[in-house]
């Protein structure tokens, strides 16, 4: 037997900074070369500030107006950032696939889409090489599944090469690629049909040519080219397909329909009229809702609650049917106020109302039907509950299993309504003891603001978190912690809107009248629409969006008709 | 000392396996004690292995606190096997260590690698250490019952010697790549380095429709994987597991694969262990200090938990018989986490180990202070041992060259 030998052995030797000038530094400065080990940090320590909305150091038009250390672009010459190619993320694939094959066409899941700044709709999702396997499986066993090949055709395709296949190739490659299919393209794809058909038989020859188009880099991707010079230096007009396209994919998270491509083919895409003229059919439409809807969920960053655990022992009510109750709850609520009410912002943060079933009732200790099926929307006590910031949704996904947590609240309202991100915790942060019976949250949470190593990142996050403590870890009102009177007093720093106040609904009252906060909606949308962040050539864009986004007075639907024909949509230029 | 010896090294392949465990891997009191031969707790359910092991303690992920990125947590998963900056907020600056070794010893087979994960239940950067390249995130697979039929399918079984057909597929599949070989034309650098990802896989697959070799796929045997279960249900985690574990000792022994990786739930911790009584999310747990600390806390019990999973995949390898020795003698099993201890969420002074020589490759038998070096340098020792000459691996500004290990 071999004897295991155990050697203490030193390479090097290095002196590491102080920990605790280390962690000083963490929360001021730039943020990008926080905590360096060698002690090389910037910034001062004098100005603590948050990063801006922006990743790029050249400096943009940040939503923390005044914020110390904010670099602040100012639109000067109209320019658009570079477009990169993107991919379409897995809820625009299923659309898509429904809009070609019908509704019951059995989309598979993919390997999970990422998340990059909350949205899936980033451009850095790529094709790994699980994800290409899935795919190819997925076309053969879509096309393999047509029930019905001769209603999907619209004829009865038989002779090689006739008329019945040739429309529907063209009409149905139109359709998957967003635009006519080139000669070659429908050359390739009726090669494909005729091969198919003369080794097996006709049904099979058009299940080929779906497969084919749906293994297609040009149905997978969205390259652009653009079309035509633009007004703006160095950029290029959108064709109106590739507009017919941006519009649906985000209006409609899928292909545009035979309507919006026939307005690209008569080239009725060109003017903002025309173009808000589309969008507003297209909000019309059910479809704006669920896509409209994945906007929000990933903003509020609720959909992490689907598999959030809980204590059973700590909250014995909570179980998957009050998960899902809370989950549909502010689903209905975004709905409502987008579609039903007047849009604002104002009215998300702020709603005195909500839409309640049996289970949401007894959480929110209101009257409510008897049965968990049946939401109605009912008034909750305003002392309590005020907008989505206080609903059991958002409380209960950032909350600890087994307690609230001012951390994770506060970084919430910190990155996703103000648009600050935090810079990186330092390495040996200290723990927080365990929960304990007449110790509350806030009492162990205070430690980070009483310890000066802490101080610095924690009074940007813990002062908006514990102003939500009457929220326990599954969103229930609570007036005691650990048998000691919440202490729900918070402070807003390094905003626009500074000061002090008490509870949920006074801060989500004080987040409604944020500039800041109206300004982050904007930056989340242009996020989410462009599927990138901001940079500088973005600046005339994104002054113009919010200037009319606060004109309108925070009008969620309106700002989609501004994103639809702002600069930024309606030109293309090509990443290097 | 060298298990087997190097001469033994030229006839069976070598492989490479990431065993990635969440929020850390030992607490204090569990860890080994340098300068003597008490191995603490951490490694009891791992003491026949102790021949074939180096423990690596206090190696620095010193890329972690550099460049743009989000918060700490998610930087150390994205950093540990990359080395280096990340691009952006979101992606990882380069290709991590695994992903460089299959570039080098992946050509030709059937799978490059293998991302094999439990319960992922939110997909940001914290669950995303595996990186083919700057910006190109490797996704695991989660369902161990969607691996079996992608990775098993060309096997064929002992009654059938011919791969099943693939008609619509493979015609689909070279339309796909004529398609994508003229869009590459039209595209520019930024475009076409997305497009070329896809190109690639397609390749690949192109190569598995073709039929796998007798070569590959003798003395392999399929795994089995009884009933389908739920793999997003936390009472699972622990099955789950084992059949990702079966999974990738499968593709590894039907010659389907040479590296792989398995992903134990997301780097944020979202598992309460219930099956181990400890019903506390891991991510909770490592901020509070009573949950962490002690030997017997409910951290400690997590950890040696994962320890005995470790176990449970080098008797899978050590089962396996190679030459004169087994699979694992000439793979390289490296257990880590992006944390040293949990509690302080430090990405320095972590604490990793590796089982298994590479063929002879490596010396093994060791507890080795590694006096702060960078996670670089293990990562050069290891692309070294697979055949990679490069004396850096990732931001060359943390290295310090390869560890001494041979």
């Amino acid at each position: 037997m071999k004897q295991f030998a155990v050697v203490s052995r030193t390479w090097t030797k290095r002196v590491s900074g102080s920990i605790c000038g280390l962690m000083l530094a963490a929360c001021t400065g730039s943020v990008a070369n926080v905590g360096s080990l060698d002690g090389n940090q910037a910034g001062s320590s004098e100005n603590p500030s948050v990063g801006s909305d922006s990743s790029d150091n050249k400096g943009v038009p940040g939503t923390g107006g005044g914020l110390g250390g904010t670099k602040q672009a100012l639109c000067t010459t109209p320019e658009v950032a570079a477009a990169p190619m993107r991919r379409l993320t897995h809820r625009e694939y299923g659309n898509a696939v429904r809009d070609l094959l019908g509704a019951t066409a059995n989309v598979p899941a993919f390997a999970t889409d990422t998340q990059s700044d909350l949205f899936d709709t980033m451009a850095d999702q790529h094709v790994s090489s699980l994800l290409a396997d899935e795919y190819l499986e997925a076309a053969a066993d879509l096309g393999e599944g047509i029930s019905d090949v001769n209603a999907l055709v619209g004829c009865a395709p038989a002779a090689s090469s006739e008329a019945c296949t040739r429309d529907f190739i063209a009409r149905f490659g139109r359709r998957a690629y967003r635009r006519p299919l080139t000669s070659d393209e429908q050359a390739r794809l009726s090669a494909l049909y005729d091969s198919t058909r003369s080794a097996s038989d006709a049904a099979t020859g058009v299940r080929a040519v779906v497969i084919a188009v749906l293994a297609s880099p040009h149905f997978l991707f969205r390259p652009e080219w653009g079309a035509g010079k633009s007004a703006i230096a160095g950029a290029l007009n959108a064709s109106p397909y590739e507009l017919a396209a941006r519009l649906s994919f985000l209006l409609w998270s899928s292909i545009p329909d035979e309507t919006l491509l026939e307005a690209a083919k008569a080239g009725k895409l060109s003017t903002k009229a025309e173009l808000t003229a589309q969008a507003t059919r297209m909000l019309d439409d059910d479809r704006a809702r669920n896509a409209n809807y994945h906007f929000y969920e990933q903003w509020f960053g609720i959909s992490l609650l689907q598999t959030a655990a809980k204590d059973a022992s700590v909250y014995p009510s909570f179980n998957d049917g009050l998960r899902s109750s809370m989950l549909e709850e502010t689903r209905r609520f975004v709905d409502h106020v987008v579609w039903d009410e007047d849009a604002k912002l104002a009215t998300m943060l702020t709603a005195s109302y909500s839409f309640v079933n049996k289970s949401l009732g007894l959480l929110y200790g209101v009257p409510a039907p008897s049965n968990d099926q049946t939401y109605v929307q009912t008034e909750l006590n305003p002392d309590e509950r005020s907008g989505v910031l206080t609903q059991a949704s958002v409380l209960a996904a950032y909350a600890g299993s087994n307690e609230s947590s001012p951390v994770k609240r506060g970084k919430w309202v910190r990155t996703r309504m103000l648009c600050q991100d935090l810079p990186a915790p330092p390495a040996n942060v200290p723990a927080l003891p365990e929960i304990e019976a007449g110790v509350s949250t806030r009492e162990r949470f205070a430690q980070h603001t009483a310890s000066p190593a802490c101080a610095s990142c924690h009074k940007l996050i813990d002062g908006l978190g514990f102003g939500l403590e009457h929220y326990d870890g599954i969103g229930s009102f609570r007036t005691k912690d650990q048998g000691k009177p919440v202490d729900a007093s918070g402070a807003l720093v390094n905003t626009d809107v500074d000061g002090t106040y008490v509870g949920g609904p006074e801060l989500a009252n004080v987040l409604a009248n944020s500039d800041q906060v109206r300004d982050c909606a904007v930056t989340q949308w242009f996020r989410y629409s462009q599927g990138r962040r901001e940079q500088s050539a973005d600046a005339c864009s994104l002054q113009a969006l919010k200037k009319s986004f606060a004109a309108n007075d925070g009008d969620l639907r309106q700002l989609l008709l501004d994103l639809v024909t702002s600069d930024s949509f309606t030109n293309y230029r090509a990443p290097g | 000392m060298l298990p087997g010896g190097r001469a033994r090294a030229a006839t069976a392949p070598t492989r490479f396996v990431v065993m990635h465990v969440p929020e850390g891997m030992w607490t204090q009191a569990q860890k080994p004690t340098p300068g003597s031969t008490n191995l603490g707790t951490l490694f009891a359910p791992l003491q026949s292995y102790q021949s074939k092991m180096n423990v690596l303690m206090n190696l620095d992920i010193k890329s972690r606190d550099k460049g743009p990125g989000g918060d700490g947590h998610h930087r150390g998963v994205v950093h540990m096997l990359t080395g280096t900056e990340q691009k952006d907020e979101s992606n990882a600056g380069g290709a991590s260590i695994d992903q460089k070794i299959a570039s080098k010893i992946g050509a030709g087979l059937p799978f490059a690698s293998l991302q094999f994960a439990v319960r992922i239940i939110y997909a940001d950067t914290n669950a995303r250490p595996i990186w083919s390249g700057p910006g190109k995130v490797m996704p695991a697979m989660q369902s161990p019952f969607d691996a079996y039929s992608r990775i098993f399918a060309a096997v064929p079984a002992p009654s059938t010697p011919t791969a099943p057909k693939f008609d619509l597929r493979r015609s689909a599949l070279d339309y796909a790549l004529a398609e994508t070989a003229a869009l590459r034309g039209r595209l520019g650098t930024t475009d076409r380095d997305m497009l070329d990802t896809y190109q690639e896989s397609l390749r690949d697959i192109e190569r598995r429709l073709g039929g796998l070799s007798t070569e590959m796929t003798v003395g392999c045997s399929k795994p089995t994987l009884g009933a389908s279960i739920d793999v997003k249900a936390e009472p699972n985690y622990p099955t789950i597991g084992r059949l990702q574990m079966d999974m990738l000792v499968a593709s590894l022994q039907c010659g389907l694969t040479r590296v792989a990786s398995l992903q134990w739930g997301n780097s944020n911790d979202q598992c309460t262990y219930s099956w181990l009584g400890v019903n506390t999310l891991g991510h909770d747990m490592s901020h509070n200090n009573n949950n962490c600390d002690a030997d017997g806390s409910k951290k400690a019990k997590v950890f040696n938990w994962y320890a005995q999973q470790t176990k449970y995949l080098l008797d899978k390898l050590s089962a396996i018989p190679e030459g004169d020795g087994t699979m694992l003698d000439n793979t390289v099993v490296l257990w880590a986490s992006e944390f040293s201890d949990s509690m302080s969420h430090s990405c320095n002074k972590l604490m990793w180990t590796m089982f298994g020589n590479a063929g002879g490759y490596f010396k093994t038998g060791r507890v080795i202070d590694c006096g702060g070096r960078s996670v670089n340098d293990l990562h050069t020792s290891l692309q070294n041992a697979f055949g990679i000459a490069d004396t850096t691996f990732g931001n060359p500004a943390y290295c310090g060259g390869a560890l001494p290990l041979t």
